[in-house]
């Protein structure tokens, strides 16, 4: 088992490209977010354990993966923008620290929302009839879902990219992130266009959610180490751009995944190594925002 | 009526006053020019029209209606646009795409991009570059065209010749005042004298966060004191 074997490595990095399509799922919110209010929701990570605790509640009580993929984001978009009614809209205006331990209380909140609805052991999710089984690439076996997780993060990359710079709609998030009182000030109304952005970015953790349960197994705190791993990528990526946060994903995902398989004991330092490494050469992230110095 | 009415503006940064009480008019049509020492108070007041500044106390009126307290999305939606002194470009837009977001789907009548890129050729042969990439004079042509675009009654500009080149200063001049003849209201910002004079029929003079002088252009030399207490000629 070593970097040798073209089968092994290979399949390390599709188990990297399926870490990197949860991430790029999870972070690519709260980077366009951060991009357009300078707002951190540190309960962004709780968000996806909610898509995957209601796709778990819906694929028991339907027997349907399929209405579950569906109905979990909108679930969490739905709640996303709940929360932005009661208290992000408040924290905008509010300093810094304020939105961080509002949204740190908020992942508490979470933890016991699930523990009480759900309790504390893990569940599992069954991965739908036809991404069951497995397939052979260069003679290992590999999980078809894991390809399955690789394609929507694929698919959702693409459909935004498509958004974001073909549509005016896209240009108008774009020209928020590039300089917010310039957009306000053609008539751009920035309040809604955050509350669209950030409802979306809400559901697309929903969704990493609920397509990450059938690999992970749901349970209270399955956020968490999920949040870190986010928080880093939209960090090293550059906060408020889609290919920063595609790019973060992927090189978090290998170091990661790649760390984990040589020296497991290394890899979360790895990480922090990795991170430390691309601020020291580039400062705003590897796609830093063009509109600010 | 006036189409701009400003009474009794304040605004502040923290606890320092910046501007003081000002009041003035832009009437329809023609070109207004504010114009005094650095730090006057004539960015903030721009800015406090807009509702850019946090603290802010006073009316402002565009043809009647008052815009003080709205948002400043709200603001440009009435009829504003501000082409501010960083000019505002959106470098990870092209050129067409920061011309794009200003539209807002007018009728017929009105701003197109036709137009804007028939009054400045060369953001037409600019138009898939991107806008971090332009020179100052491309920048302050892009920003006047998409302030243009939102078909806006008040076009305000602040300082549109800092840091230009002379040939493209007589080329935004001319543009101005090709708009002027149009039929296009202005509020012109300067530190450029002549360049103002040129354009305005009125002028309005700051120092220190006040108003102190309003009139005809033609009768701001009459005035020696104003021209050389409040704007060091
Ligand atoms: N963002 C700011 N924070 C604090 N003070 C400011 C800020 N911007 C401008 N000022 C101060 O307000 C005063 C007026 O500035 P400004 O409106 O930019 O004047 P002008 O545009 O006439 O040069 C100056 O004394 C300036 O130092
Ligand atoms: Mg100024």
């Amino acid at each position: 088992m070593a970097l040798t074997d073209p089968a092994f490595v290979a399949i390390q990095v599709l188990n990297a490209f399926q870490l990197a399509s949860l991430l790029f799922l999870l972070s690519v919110g709260l980077s366009v977010v951060f991009g357009l209010m300078n707002f951190i929701n540190l309960a962004h990570g709780t968000l996806y354990m909610v898509g995957a605790y209601v796709g778990y509640a819906v694929a028991q009580a339907s027997g349907s993966f399929w209405l579950a993929l569906v109905l979990a984001p909108v679930a969490v978009a739905l709640l996303g923008a709940i929360l932005h009614w009661l208290l992000l809209a408040r924290l905008q205006a509010a300093n810094p620290m304020k939105q961080v331990l509002a949204t740190f209380g908020l992942i508490f909140m979470g933890l016991d929302a699930v523990r009480w609805v759900w309790g504390s052991q893990s569940h599992g999710l069954e991965a739908p009839a036809g991404l069951d089984g497995s397939v052979t690439l260069l003679g290992q076996t590999y999980p078809v879902y894991r390809l399955f997780v690789i394609a929507v993060g694929a698919a959702v990359a693409v459909g935004l990219y498509l958004v974001l710079e073909r549509t005016r709609l896209g240009a108008r998030v774009r020209a928020g992130v590039d300089d917010r009182d310039m957009a306000a000030a053609l008539g751009i109304d920035i309040g809604r266009l955050f509350f669209g952005v950030f409802c979306l970015g809400c559901g697309l953790a929903g969704l990493a959610g609920v397509v990450a349960a059938p690999v992970l197994s749901v349970y209270p705190g399955m956020n968490m180490s999920v949040l870190v791993l986010a928080l880093i990528v939209v960090v090293v990526g550059g906060p408020g751009s889609l290919s920063g946060a595609v790019i973060g994903s992927l090189l978090i995902a290998l170091v990661q995944t790649f760390g984990q398989v040589f020296a497991p004991a290394l890899a979360s330092v790895a990480i922090y190594a990795a991170m430390a490494i691309v601020l020291l050469v580039r400062p705003g992230g590897l796609i830093p925002l063009k509109g600010r110095s | 009526m006036s189409l701009l009415a400003v009474e009794g503006l304040n605004a502040w940064y923290d606890r320092s006053h910046v501007v003081q009480g000002v009041s003035f008019a832009v009437p329809e049509g023609g070109v207004t020019a504010l114009l005094g020492r650095n730090g006057a108070g004539k960015t903030t007041t721009l800015k406090a029209i807009m509702g850019l500044v946090r603290r802010r106390s006073g009316s402002v009126r565009l043809a009647g209606q008052p815009v003080d307290g709205l948002p400043t999305h709200a603001v440009a939606r009435a009829g504003v646009a501000y082409v501010p002194e960083t000019r505002g470009v959106f470098p990870s837009l092209t050129v067409r795409e920061n011309l794009a977001v200003a539209m807002r789907g007018a009728g017929a009548e009105g701003w197109t991009l036709e137009r804007v890129y028939g009054l400045f050729p060369r953001l037409a042969e600019r138009s898939e570059s991107g806008g971090g990439t332009l020179s100052g004079g491309e920048q302050q042509m892009l920003v006047i065209a998409r302030a243009l675009l939102t078909n806006a009654r008040l076009l305000i500009l602040d300082e549109p010749t800092e840091g230009l080149a002379p040939t493209v200063i007589r080329e935004i001049g001319a543009c101005l005042a090709t708009l002027k003849t149009e039929g296009l209201s202005t509020l012109l910002v300067e530190q450029n004298f002549a360049f103002a004079t040129a354009l305005a029929d009125r002028v309005v003079v700051m120092g220190k966060g006040r108003v102190r002088w309003e009139g005809e252009t033609e009768r701001l030399s009459d005035d020696p004191a104003v021209m050389h207490g409040w704007l060091g000629l």
